[in-house]
């Protein structure tokens, strides 16, 4: 049964688990296939996920290889609850991204 | 002095626009793409070359020897990867006029890499340098990778290596709190005199390179490495065991107040990167908090900083000089070759950047005439920018440290199959139209020899003390010519060799830049790949 997420709150990860590869193959998915980094700590303190693209690689001389960027804005995720189960609405799309074997917290 | 209050804050990245720039070419040979692919140069079909004829790059866009399934990339070759670069750099490169002209099918550039790579001006600055050292290509892949706002792969410690050929000496500049670094006793100024059990002070062959670069830059999360270091003013060395994380690191690492003797009170602020996201929340709440002690100063320590978002860099200048000083003014102007369209200047933004779930918000501001500069050559790009627009609104820049890394340069990224290509496509004027400063910023005590001048103090960084520590020799420095007017008497300390090490008048044939794992790895808090044997 397809669980409606139309309805639900903002959660955070619940207890001790490491969920990254999944949160890592959702947002994937809804970057395009994009290559994913989390920190261990991702979504256990605020519901809200910013995405944003790696620092940039070093130059030879050990700065940024640019330096000047323009403000691109970042991709902005929430961890939302419905009943027993969550999923990660991605803000820019509006989608939901039903999340398997993560429990989460209210 | 009262001892200072630090604090710490959150961070956060980046991202950089791709955009290809530029309208079509000069020429007008009829080029016929190819139905299928040739080889790197020499097949029978496929575009032809014509000296000083340069058809638009759009003809040749993503038309790729080994086309990348799920992307607009198409069967096509080797030859027309290369005719992109040469015309897609006819078109947007700064100075196109100073390119070679070199036949896309010559054998001597096996690679598209390699093609690119000739692809620039061959001048030199006023200095000797070259005028171009900012020419790069990194693999699309890695470089689009996506991560959680400030963190990334590592121990979260960033090193500073004043000397990378034996005798080496590779520092600590700082860790991150709660970092693997951090928990393992690493801290400021420490010394590596072992990684790995390889010697990191005299190994030389390319073996203990590849395990020294290995330790150092960790790829992934979970790699453990053994480090002994040689503590600030200890005589014994001490043996560290790091294990890799994925690290969030600080922008604004460290805020503090100094109140001097006749009561004033001076600000410090630690800014590490413009080049996250939430810096601007960081530098938001550090400012506000400046402003409501009522600091008359600030130091501004950028010795770490290499650049990032120029909005942000704008919204720091804001926030520094206040609204009277700024209203109407050009923070920085992009100047693009005569081939493309300038753009509207960026102005000094006054309120923060507006997202979906933070309203555009009024920024602080400090409103001062005066700033003082802490700098190396790490100081960089969109932290070289923030100094030139302030003296373009003539706010009274103070530099305390040695000479930044000159580049008034910078580009939009590019990607055509897979590789994402830099080559230099505009350069950043203040409201006075300066923007001349390639061979950097430079303190102007006892008189400069590179660089622009700056009024300021020449100091080598001082790794004996912490960031933030008011007897830290830079920030000691502006501390004394907040109250003085002038540099320390005692201030007899030779920059480090870190200066002439940041510009190598060429850069190595055959080094380890040339691994791609190195090319394309993630900014890691570091400052500098080593090269092999024999190489600077």
């Amino acid at each position: 049964m397809t669980t409606d997420f139309s309805k639900s709150v903002p959660a955070t990860l619940k207890g001790d688990q490491d969920v990254r590869p999944e949160l890592k193959r959702v947002i994937s998915e809804a970057l395009g296939g994009r290559k994913v980094s989390l920190s261990p700590d991702v979504l256990t303190q605020e519901s809200r996920l910013v995405i944003e693209r790696a620092p940039e690689p070093l130059d030879p001389y050990g700065n940024p290889i640019s330096g000047r960027l323009r403000m691109e804005k970042p991709n902005i995720f929430v961890l939302k609850k419905a009943g027993n189960s969550c999923a990660l609405y991605h803000e820019q799309s509006g989608e939901y991204y039903p999340l398997s074997g993560v429990k989460c917290a209210e | 002095m009262k001892s200072l209050r630090f604090s710490t804050l959150l961070v956060s990245a980046m991202a950089l626009t791709l955009t290809a720039c530029g309208g079509g070419g000069g020429g007008s040979t009829a080029v016929v793409p190819p139905t299928t692919g040739t080889g790197g140069g020499t097949g029978s079909s496929g575009p032809t070359y014509t000296a000083g004829t340069y058809v638009a790059s759009s003809t040749f866009k993503n038309m790729c020897e080994s086309p990348r399934a799920g992307t607009d990339d198409v069967a096509g070759s080797l030859l027309e990867e290369k005719h992109w670069l040469r015309s897609w750099s006819n078109e947007t490169y700064l100075w196109y006029s100073e390119l070679p002209d070199i036949d896309p099918a010559s054998s001597q550039y096996p690679t598209a890499v390699d093609y690119f790579d000739v692809l620039k001006t061959s001048a030199t600055t006023a200095s000797g340098a070259p005028k171009d050292r900012f020419h790069f290509s990194r693999n699309t892949a890695e470089y689009q990778q996506q991560i959680n706002s400030g963190a990334s792969a590592g121990y979260g410690v960033r090193w500073r290596i004043i000397q990378s050929a034996p005798p080496r000496d590779i520092r600590v500049a700082y860790v991150e709190a709660g970092s693997p670094a951090e928990t393992a006793g690493l801290a400021r100024g420490d010394k590596v005199i072992t990684i790995d059990g390889q010697d990191a002070v005299n190994g030389n062959t390319q073996a203990v390179v590849d395990a020294l670069n290995g330790g150092l830059f960790p790829n992934d999360e979970n790699e453990q490495h053994n480090f002994t270091v040689e503590k600030v003013g200890a005589t014994d060395t001490t043996d560290i065991t790091m294990t890799s994380g994925v690290v969030t690191s600080l922008a604004v690492h460290t805020t503090g107040v100094e109140t001097l003797g006749n009561g004033d009170k001076v600000g410090y602020l630690l800014f590490n990167t413009f080049g996250t996201f939430p810096a601007e929340d960081q530098l938001y709440d550090a400012m506000t908090n400046l402003s409501n002690e009522g600091v008359k100063d600030l130091v501004l320590d950028l010795r770490y900083n290499g650049g990032g978002y120029l909005y942000i860099s704008s919204q720091l200048g804001y926030m520094i000089a206040g609204p009277d000083a700024t209203r109407n003014q050009t923070y920085e102007q992009l100047v693009y070759n005569d081939k493309i369209a300038p753009e509207n200047p960026t102005p000094f933004y006054t309120t923060t950047y507006d997202d979906d779930f933070n309203p555009e918000n009024p920024l602080p501001s400090l409103d001062l005439d005066t700033v003082y500069i802490l700098s190396t050559g790490s100081t960089c790009s969109a932290s070289e920018s923030l100094l030139n627009g302030l003296r373009g609104i003539d706010v009274n820049v103070v530099l305390i440290g040695t000479t930044t890394c000159g580049k008034p340069y910078g580009f939009r990224g590019t990607d055509n199959c897979g590789t994402t290509y830099f080559t230099i496509q505009f350069r950043g004027e203040n409201a006075k139209g300066f923007g001349d400063y390639a061979d950097g910023f430079s303190p102007s005590e006892g008189g400069v020899t590179t660089g622009e001048a700056v009024d300021g103090c020449i100091l080598s960084d001082d790794f004996t003390k912490e960031l933030g520590d008011p007897s830290e020799a830079l920030y000691n420095a502006a501390l004394t010519h907040i109250q003085t007017g002038a540099c320390p008497t005692t201030a007899a300390v030779k920059p480090d060799s870190w200066v002439s090490y940041s510009k190598p008048a060429t850069l190595a044939e055959g080094s380890l830049l040339a691994d791609p794992r190195i090319k394309n790895r993630m900014l890691l808090e570091n400052s500098r790949i080593f090269t092999g044997p024999g190489q600077k």
